[in-house]
């Protein structure tokens, strides 16, 4: 008892001394909240209500303060939130101008910043309720989607001449590029989103077409005015336009936001310059901006030329075609009337496509045509170097003058001519050059879009499902995307632009599938030549071929007529182009001396079966597929082609 | 008699027709019918219209989309004696609007595009589709068997 008040008493200044230690640690670290529990039994007896002084005071301020501006922050921006969503809908039903007010896209207002952006915040949202005052210090851009579009009501009377009184000011679903791959995502959101409303917007003056028989079938057209018709015949008689769809199956843009079940409305002419992937919008080159809530890139690409031709100057530039759209279709096909020679620079497929089309029309017309190209023989990329080696033969029996092994080291104008003076020094003197070098994919959008652009394949960098940022996808030459099985890449054929368009598309209505099912290509070059093949077909693979004898049935003119479809591929796929060839000439008892008749050629990589070439062989790439689909090692090829049958039709 | 030869890396066998009577060792992986990445065939495991199948063509993704869709919709859940006899309605929409695009949809195949759409319906029905793959038309495609059944094995696959 005693020992207590003893032991009490001897700490009793210790407790004292500890408070006001505590006391002046208080002061001096002005924030006491950890400190609090060990202090405040001894501060309540030694100190007064006022606890540490001043700053106890300040921080109650500060904390309170802040408190209150983050309500106060909340508030606004749900009330703004309402006030935007009502004034939106009043927009969408009202209005039909687009703003041409050029404003900076930094009226994003989502960040949760400290009490300073309440204040900013504020004077926008008492908008409705006070008249319209478009002398705000930054007036916010019209664009629908955008958060303070408050002084919309104002605009339209201010701004009187837009870019064109029609377009709308909100997609949502926006396609940039009209080609193939854009036609199909359209397609694909059409069927799966019903009365989704679809913009194409394409530089170029056309309607969605699809690219393969303008370097084939129109060709082989006996119809004079098939370049402006652009219709081709395939071999059932059955006849089709290489457009997509006629006119008539796409509505106008200015209709778009009113279509009952939506539709697709194409834009020609017009090109993307600028990408706000924050804002969620695009501007055009009229200065136009179109708001989407989703954004497919599909921009394909543009031929690539040589330097050589490049700087060689005014006349030979334009003595150069570069093959890709409808208009080079034209000229070359009037060049190919006017002029005597012609050469095609490139042995790839559309260099050997074009000669092989050529020099039917050289049978005609006395035309002398001309392909070079570094390779050994014509697609030396893609075939073996037996099989190239074959093919060249055959296209030269198409009337083709080949040069091979052919490094162009200067073009130049002489006489009227243009000669090519190759880097062993042999000389050619032609009329007009074609040059089928390889595709530059278009990815000027990276820049202003942020996104990123693969230094290896070229082309924007997609993941596997197709797409590169969260509103944003990319299909067909322009998407360098990860293919589960078989790696990153990019393909420039029109089945994956079919293929991937079509994904794209289905992932742009809520689907998240990858890219799995492999696309296919195929050739011709001439009626004996036909092949198709799917996955990666590279020459400087290790391959194995299994070879049968041909026989007069196995050409691709027979393959068509057998199965009834006039496109080889419409059996792959709905409506690509065909793959028949000319009526010209009727092929009759083929001269099938040659070893490589038809077979399968087998793509190994790590003893995998990465890619396969059908020679001669029709009909069977369902196989082919799943071949490759399993991506198993198997022991004997051999084995792996008795699949297809290759004996048989 | 099959011989073989070898260029460099690539091998290249010849094979008579005798030596590929022989059936096949390969192995091939067994494939799963239910498989969310594959493509679908024109109904989907599930027994709902795959409205983004190629064998359709345009015909879901058009103007006269959602008549078509709605009018062969009411034909494959119609569970009449006659299936879609109470369709009636629908497929004279769908006609009415696709009388509106003649080019989009010829005219002479005005009969023929309501009987087949039933028809391809019922063959739908039977897990594969006779409908045809061009836009331009709900032609009756001349018996492509060949590119409906593969279709099929493509959906199959």
């Amino acid at each position: 008892m005693l020992t207590c008040r003893t032991v009490w008493r001897k700490l009793a200044p210790l407790g004292r001394a500890s408070a006001t230690a505590c006391r002046q640690s208080v002061r001096r670290a002005g924030l006491n909240n950890a400190r609090t529990p060990l202090c405040v039994p001894v501060a309540h007896m030694s100190t007064g209500p006022a606890g540490g002084g001043g700053d106890n005071l300040k921080y109650a301020l500060l904390v309170g303060a802040a408190f209150a501006g983050g309500l106060t922050y909340a508030v606004l921006t749900l009330r703004g939130d309402q006030d935007r969503y009502l004034e939106r809908m009043a927009d969408i039903s009202s209005r039909r101008q687009i703003s041409t007010v050029k404003q900076p896209a930094t009226q994003t207002l989502t960040e949760p910043p400290a009490a300073g952006a309440a204040e900013t915040a504020a004077p926008p949202e008492p908008k409705p309720e006070a008249p319209p005052s478009p002398e705000e210090p930054s007036p916010p851009p019209e664009v629908a989607g955008a958060e303070a579009a408050t002084s919309s009501e104002a605009a339209p009377a201010a701004d009187a001449k837009p870019a064109s009184p029609t377009l709308p000011s909100h997609a949502p679903y926006l396609l940039i590029g009209g080609g193939t791959a854009s036609f199909a995502a359209a397609r694909s959101i059409r069927a799966r989103d019903p009365g989704a409303k679809v913009l194409i917007v394409t530089d170029e003056p056309n309607l969605p077409y699809m690219r393969p028989p303008l370097s084939k079938e129109l060709w082989f057209s006996d119809d004079p005015s098939v370049t402006e018709t652009l219709r081709f015949k395939q071999w059932n008689g059955k006849e089709r336009s290489i457009y997509f769809q006629p006119a008539s199956f796409y509505i106008d843009a200015e209709d778009l936001k009113s279509a009952e079940n939506g539709g697709v409305a194409v834009l020609t002419n017009r090109k993307v310059v600028h990408m706000d992937v924050r804002g969620n919008k695009v501007k055009l080159d009229d200065d136009t901006e179109i708001s989407y809530d989703k954004c497919l890139i599909a921009t394909g690409g543009i031929p690539r030329n040589l330097q050589v031709i490049e700087r060689a100057g005014e006349e030979v530039m334009k003595r150069t075609t570069l093959f890709r759209k409808i208009e080079d279709f034209k000229s070359l096909d009037k060049v190919s009337r006017s002029m005597q020679s012609i050469t095609i620079i490139g042995g790839g497929f559309l260099g050997s496509e074009l000669a092989c089309a050529l020099g039917r029309r050289s049978t005609e017309t006395g035309l002398e045509v001309i392909q070079m190209f570094p390779e050994k023989g014509n697609m030396g990329k893609v075939l073996p170097e037996y099989l190239s080696n074959w093919t060249t033969e055959k296209v030269k029996k198409e009337g083709v003058k080949i040069i091979s092994e052919a490094l162009v080291k200067s073009v130049s104008y002489k006489d009227d001519k243009l000669e090519i003076k190759l880097k062993d020094g042999r000389l050619v003197k032609t009329d007009h050059i074609v040059a089928a070098v390889g595709l530059e994919p278009n990815v000027d959008l990276a820049k202003s879009a942020g996104l990123e652009v693969d230094s290896d394949f070229g082309g924007y960098r997609v993941n596997a499902e197709l797409q590169a940022r969260s509103n944003i996808w990319v299909a067909g030459d322009a998407a360098c995307f990860y293919d589960i099985r078989l790696g990153r890449r990019r393909v420039e054929h029109h089945d994956h632009a079919v293929v991937s368009g079509r994904l794209a598309g289905e992932n742009m209505t809520g689907a998240s599938k990858p890219y799995w099912h492999q696309s296919m290509f195929w050739s011709d070059l001439g009626p004996d030549v036909g092949y198709e093949a799917i996955g990666i077909v590279d020459s400087s693979l290790p391959t194995v071929g299994v070879f049968a004898k041909a026989t007069a049935k196995d050409t691709p003119k027979a393959a068509t007529e057998e199965s009834g479809t006039g496109i080889r591929s419409e059996s792959e796929t709905e409506d690509t182009a065909s793959s028949a060839v000319a009526p010209a000439a009727p092929a009759p008892a083929v001269e099938n001396k040659d070893e490589y008749g038809k077979g399968v050629i087998f793509y190994l990589r790590d003893k995998v079966v990465v890619g396969i070439i059908l020679w001669n062989v029709f009909n069977r790439m369902p196989i082919a597929r799943k071949i490759i689909k399993d991506g198993e090692e198997h022991a004997d090829l051999n084995e792996v082609a008795k699949l297809f049958n290759i004996h048989e039709d | 008699m099959s011989y073989c030869k070898q260029e460099g890396k690539d091998r290249i066998i010849f094979v008579t027709k005798e030596d590929h009577e022989t059936p096949s060792n390969a192995e091939l992986v067994a494939d799963d019918p239910d498989d969310p990445y594959e493509e679908q065939g024109l109904i989907l495991p599930s027994g709902e219209i795959n409205w983004n199948c190629p064998c359709l063509g345009g015909m879901a993704s058009g103007p006269c989309g959602s008549q078509f869709k709605e009018a062969f919709s009411c034909f494959h859940y119609s569970k009449e004696e006659v299936k879609g006899s109470e369709c009636i309605e629908q497929f004279r929409g769908m006609q009415e609007c696709m009388q509106k695009y003649p080019d989009l949809y010829p005219q002479e195949e005005d009969k023929g595009s309501s009987s087949q759409a039933e028809s391809g319906s019922a063959a739908a029905a039977d897990g594969s589709a006779s409908l045809s793959e061009n836009d331009s038309a709900a032609e009756a495609s001349p018996g492509s068997p060949d590119s409906v059944s593969l279709a099929d094995n493509q959906a199959a696959s």
